[in-house]
């Protein structure tokens, strides 16, 4: 008998999402698919308000990405003006859009992938949680909180508030650096600097242990997209766009990211609340592309600082061609913040960086702006049209975490293929279903996510939709 | 990462955007403008972090500030007295609360258990809490709440302001 198996709340992870898995009559793994439960409806709440709002509104969005979507809708309302930003204002904006890359970085790699890295995919789940790797690592703690509350303390030093800064506003920022911030921040580099080649030796040591991860975690060729900068090298706040396809060949170049409807379509299922954008010259769902941390060092030719680029050299020969494991996705965070930490004591050292010309004022002269960046999970794209009065009448985002809609659902698929049968769904089993997801570190928004016992539901469902058997945990 | 660290340690944390919730960072506000930095360090919060593991671990003291359940709906209990009711508790490190606990609700006796677990110290921590009226979506205290304010604010002074880490209970 057809049956299909159930887990909700998908746990760890930003936001809400349940994930179901299809049987076929022989217990066997036909279809699996990860669905978004909640509707944010942003686009919409946003219309009739002043253009200018926009920053501080959309930042409201998440509280664990906030900075992203501040850089994006302020790039958008720039366009608006049609202004170029001073140049300070641009270090500076890429100065906390990094530190947010790092904060939010190491929450996903120290306090939600950390308990199933540390304590094991099959670990009890009463134990596989932020308590347990206190109990059992706490050095590895200690440095995921030191990690964190650098990026957090830039921002806050930057914007006044380590959440929802109004710090990035349009035109560029609301206020200069001071010679004092800039020396307490470079004096922060140092530690931040140990602590992560620290966590990047102890988890390269740390991958054998992951070989059947590795090999199942959304592990397929796929497209790859993100941003890079006119030398090809690793970009967050603003260059050109890249396709890269499996074997490492760019499919697309030099792309202008403002024009993504393009190259990027949305596609609707009725199954969930998350759109699929794909690649449209490929359609859907051929088109399928990830983007994030992994995406971003597969399309890059270098990261463009110095430790950094070693870390891209090594990580880029685990496979010829493009790195397919979404499992990688973790290993791509950590390099990915070495490489924020030695960006922002760059920028920090820049000539210009005191400068008192932070902002370009004007009126809005567009009625339609665009603004593309990468935030932590991928790229991020705002695009507004005001009326003549400068109000919103109409918003579309692209989300970086919908980018890898199609990877992510393909991926939950596998690893139940490989880990799971209708006979003998095991826990280990079911968390890994889960830790796919998290590879990706999916922001779906900044709700609830539970971290101690895992208030995980199955059910084992026949055809006709009869409960055949049910597990409540948590 | 404080630098010159004061012996205790204030934070007021709650949601400003839901209505009574919001009594501990409104309250943590103030005082960070009112009290001299070498008495304590002042943060207000939307919600306890395992990041503030660190500076509390740092301190010889701590006064937590939060909002008191239940205020969800205003026509349910407490009764109408109970509404602006400040209470203190000392509150010590727990773990078998930091197993339970959820990322999105950190409460003092587990960032206590992670400040003991992780740094090695963990210390005094009182908890003052005020009964709250409704944590609809307002940025407006009630005027419960309003009106014990001056009274909470002199509370969390003396407190912090006193030299032995003994306290009364209130």
């Amino acid at each position: 008998m057809a049956q299909r198996i159930l887990i909700d709340p998908v746990t760890r992870i930003e936001g809400h999402a349940r994930i179901t898995i299809h049987l076929d009559d022989d217990g066997i793994v036909n279809d699996a698919r990860f669905h978004v439960t909640q509707f944010r409806g942003f686009e919409k709440l946003c219309e009739g308000r002043p253009f200018y709002e926009m920053p501080s509104l959309m930042a409201r969005i998440c509280g664990i990405c906030p900075v992203s979507h501040l850089i994006a809708s302020a790039k958008a309302c720039d366009a608006i003006l049609a202004v170029r930003i001073p140049t300070t204002a641009i270090k500076l904006r890429q100065i906390m859009n990094l530190a947010q890359i790092v904060q939010s970085h190491a929450l996903s790699f120290f306090y939600l992938a950390a308990p199933d890295l540390l304590l094991g995919m099959d670990s009890d789940p009463a134990q596989r949680n932020l308590a347990g790797v206190l109990q059992s690592h706490p050095q590895l703690a200690r440095d995921g909180i030191r990690l964190r509350q650098f990026g957090q303390q830039i921002i806050e030093w930057l914007g006044g508030k380590r959440i929802h800064p109004a710090w990035v506003v349009p035109g560029g920022v609301n206020e200069p650096l001071t010679a004092s911030r800039r020396d307490q921040i470079l004096a922060t580099i140092p530690e931040a600097l140990r602590i992560i080649q620290r966590s990047l030796d102890w988890f390269k040591r740390s991958l054998e242990g992951y070989r059947e991860e590795i090999q199942s975690f959304a592990n397929f060729p796929s497209l790859f997209m993100g941003m890079v900068n006119e030398q090809g090298g690793l970009e967050f706040y603003d260059g050109y766009m890249r396709i890269v396809d499996a074997t490492g060949a760019i499919v697309a170049d030099q792309l202008d990211a403002t024009r993504y409807q393009d190259y990027v379509e949305e596609a609707v299922e009725d199954w969930t609340y998350l759109k699929f954008p794909y690649y449209k010259p490929a359609g859907y769902p051929h088109g399928i592309y990830r983007v994030g941390p992994l995406a971003r060092l597969n399309i890059a030719d270098h990261c463009g600082t110095p430790l950094a680029d070693q870390e891209w050299a090594e990580f880029r020969s685990l496979q010829r061609g493009s790195v397919l494991s979404s499992f990688y996705f973790h290993y791509a965070r950590l390099v990915e913040i070495l490489f924020g930490i030695e960006r922002i004591a760059e920028l920090l050292n820049d000539p210009d960086i005191l400068s008192d010309h932070v902002r370009a004022l004007a009126g809005p002269n567009n009625y339609e702006g665009i603004g593309v960046s990468e935030a932590p999970r991928g790229t991020l794209l705002h695009h507004y049209q005001i009326d003549a009065q400068g109000l919103i009448t109409w918003a579309n985002l692209i989300i970086a975490t919908g980018h890898n809609n199609l990877a992510m659902n393909r991926g939950v698929l596998q690893v139940a293929r490989h880990f799971m049968s209708g006979t003998a769904i095991t826990e280990g089993a079911l968390n890994r279903v889960e830790a796919v997801i998290r590879a990706f570190d999916p922001c779906l928004s900044c709700s609830t996510h539970a971290q101690g016992v895992l208030p995980l539901h199955v059910q084992l469902l026949g055809s006709d939709g009869t409960v055949l058997d049910e597990v409540w945990r948590g | 990462m404080i630098s010159a660290t004061p012996a205790t340690l204030i934070i007021g944390y709650g949601n400003p955007l839901r209505g009574d919730d919001g009594v501990g960072w409104y309250v943590a506000q103030h005082l960070a403008a009112i009290m001299p930095a070498t008495v304590a360090c002042v943060r207000a919060c939307h919600q306890l972090t395992p990041d503030l593991a660190e500076p509390v671990s740092q301190v010889r003291r701590v006064i937590f500030i939060d909002a008191d359940a239940p205020c969800q709906d205003a026509d349910a209990a407490p009764p109408v007295p109970e509404y602006g009711r400040i209470r203190c508790q000392r509150v010590a490190p727990d773990w078998s609360a930091a197993i339970s606990a959820c990322s999105h609700h950190l409460v003092p006796a587990v960032l206590l258990m992670y400040a003991a677990v992780l740094y090695g110290t963990s210390p005094v921590a009182l908890v003052l809490t005020v009964t709250g009226v409704s944590c609809a979506h307002t940025q407006a205290l009630s005027p419960a709440v309003v009106a014990v304010l001056p009274a909470l604010v002199n509370q969390v002074q003396m407190l912090a302001r006193s030299t032995t880490c003994e306290i009364s209970y209130f």
